[in-house]
């Protein structure tokens, strides 16, 4: 009697090939995670990189910054601010061309006598206009009488006013007169 | 003969009814007491090579409902020392003890056409048989008889969890599942001749257990398989004999067939001396199973002597695949 029965199960040969494939797929399902690691990896070290520079330009733009307070905290002290005050104010009137400093500058020296000269020049601004205010040296009365006579007869400065006046009693500067005076500067101004 | 295996409709791994080709080129038989292994060369027919091993007593008991194995890795290291000898197989088979399947011999007057509905007809008429739930049961079954409005099936069912557990202890030897599995008994059936027109009896006792199937032409009418409770050679011959004299009574009361043939394959220490108390039991001679002499020539002197006691059950799967020494 020929016997063609068979317990064998085809299913488990079945099974077993698709363990194989299941298996195969696992491994290449690893090799794609190692690759994707290995690529997250590269770009996690690059973002760490760009991180670091951009941490490091954080860094400076603070710097700047903190440096840039000082320079406006020192700009806001009185003294530079006063500076400013008058700088803006000769801006302004440089930019109105109402006053030039060197035509100033020339005109007072075309005032002078020769034995007078100029120790100190200020332009400062007042409600009527620019107002000069000035000292001039000179060897005796005369001299410094002589200039602040030309000053009052000039055309180009009125309301003269004298502020101070000392004399040299003894040194090597003996009998040198010292005048201060302040003038409202009108010669500048565009006809 | 037509051949049929339920539960999936792939078929790629069977094996008889395809010639040599498809024959197994590694078996093993496990049983309670050994495990033989040979390698069968398909043409000419021969074993190659032939390796046997002790089990530990306890190891292996064979059961169709409860757990056989209680140390799946010790048989996986003694079937690791055969498959040493015997080599890798892309096909190979397992023969298993005969007490681990349910064999039945169904009659039916038509069956369905699809063969889902037949697994599920076979399953509700073996239920009360099988002692666990049939949906369990890994189920093979092949026509024997085929006449108007008679179709006759045998129909082998294992438990499935059970035969897992041998398949399982070969899981770490082999790449590929076994492509045939039977109880030991039902492939010798194959070197009965078909042209005996009466009743052949045939009585395998082996490792413990003893099994009477009775075939007449290509039909097998009755199996009765059952542990041997005795131990000593002398009372177990005693306990074959009963079963023996049994087996022929059920035959001829049951079924209404008549003995004319005894076979015998006796795989215990008390063959010779069985053998003869067999034929006076019966009144009849009781030879052994033939095997071709051609088949053991391959092996060396100490394998001959291997395949004496244990070459039956690999001789039978020549005799059913066709292949001639």
């Amino acid at each position: 009697m020929k016997v063609t029965v068979n317990l064998a199960h085809p299913k488990a040969r079945f099974e077993r090939s698709v363990y194989f494939w299941g298996l195969a797929l696992v491994v290449l399902g690893l090799a794609l995670l190692v690759r994707i690691l290995m690529v997250t990896g590269r770009e996690v070290i690059e973002y760490r990189k760009v991180s670091r520079s951009v941490l490091s330009y954080q860094g400076e733009i603070g710097d700047l910054r903190n440096r840039e307070s000082r320079l406006r905290a020192s700009l806001r002290r009185p003294a530079t601010q006063q500076l400013y005050d008058q700088i803006s104010f000769l801006n302004s009137l440089i930019a109105q061309k109402q006053v030039s400093l060197s035509g100033l500058t020339l005109k007072l020296s075309g005032l002078l006598p020769s034995q007078t000269r100029l120790t100190s020049l200020a332009l400062v601004e007042s409600q009527g206009g620019p107002r000069v205010e000035l000292s001039v040296e000179g060897e005796g009365n005369d001299s410094v009488y002589s200039f602040l006579s030309r000053l009052e007869n000039s055309p180009d400065f009125d309301s003269v006013a004298v502020t101070n006046q000392a004399f040299e009693p003894q040194g090597p500067d003996k009998g040198d007169v010292t005048l201060s005076c302040s003038a409202r500067y009108v010669g500048g101004r565009l006809p | 003969m037509e051949r049929k295996k339920m539960g999936s409709a792939m078929s790629g791994s069977l094996l008889f009814g395809k010639g040599p080709r498809e024959m197994p080129t590694v078996v093993y038989e496990i049983q309670s007491e050994f495990v033989v292994g040979a390698r069968l060369l398909g043409s000419p027919a021969g074993v190659r090579r032939m390796v046997m091993a002790r089990l530990s007593p306890g190891l292996l008991q064979p059961s169709s409902t409860q757990s056989n194995i209680s140390d799946t890795g010790e048989l996986g290291r003694s079937l690791g020392k055969l498959r040493g000898t015997l080599g890798n197989g892309a096909r190979w088979g397992l023969l298993v003890p005969d007490a681990v399947a349910r064999i039945n011999v169904l009659r039916f007057e038509t069956l369905p056409e699809k063969p889902a509905e037949v697994e599920a007809l076979l399953r509700w008429r073996i239920r009360e048989s099988l002692g666990f739930p049939p949906e369990e049961a890994r189920l093979t079954y092949q026509v024997t008889q085929r006449e108007a409005g008679s179709i006759e099936l045998l129909v082998v069912a294992v438990k499935d969890g059970v035969l897992s557990q041998y398949e399982a202890a070969f899981e770490p030897l082999q790449r590929d599942s076994a492509s045939l599995i039977l109880p030991v008994t039902l492939p010798l059936l194959a070197l009965l001749p078909e042209s005996e027109p009466a009743g052949q009896l045939l009585t395998h006792a082996y490792s413990g257990c003893v099994t009477h199937a009775v075939v007449e032409g290509n039909r097998l009418r009755f199996w009765r398989s059952r542990p041997l409770a005795e131990r000593e050679p002398e009372a177990q011959a005693e306990e074959v004999l009963a079963e023996a004299a049994r087996a022929v009574a059920s035959a001829r009361d049951r079924v209404g067939i008549q003995v004319g043939r005894a076979w015998h394959c006796i795989r215990t220490d008390a063959s010779e001396a069985l053998s003869q108390r067999l034929s006076s039991l019966l009144g009849m001679p009781v030879n052994s199973l033939p095997l071709a002499a051609q088949l053991e020539t391959p092996l060396s002197a100490e394998e001959k002597r291997l395949f004496r006691p244990f070459g039956a059950p690999f001789a039978a799967i020549f005799a059913n695949s066709g292949a001639t020494a």
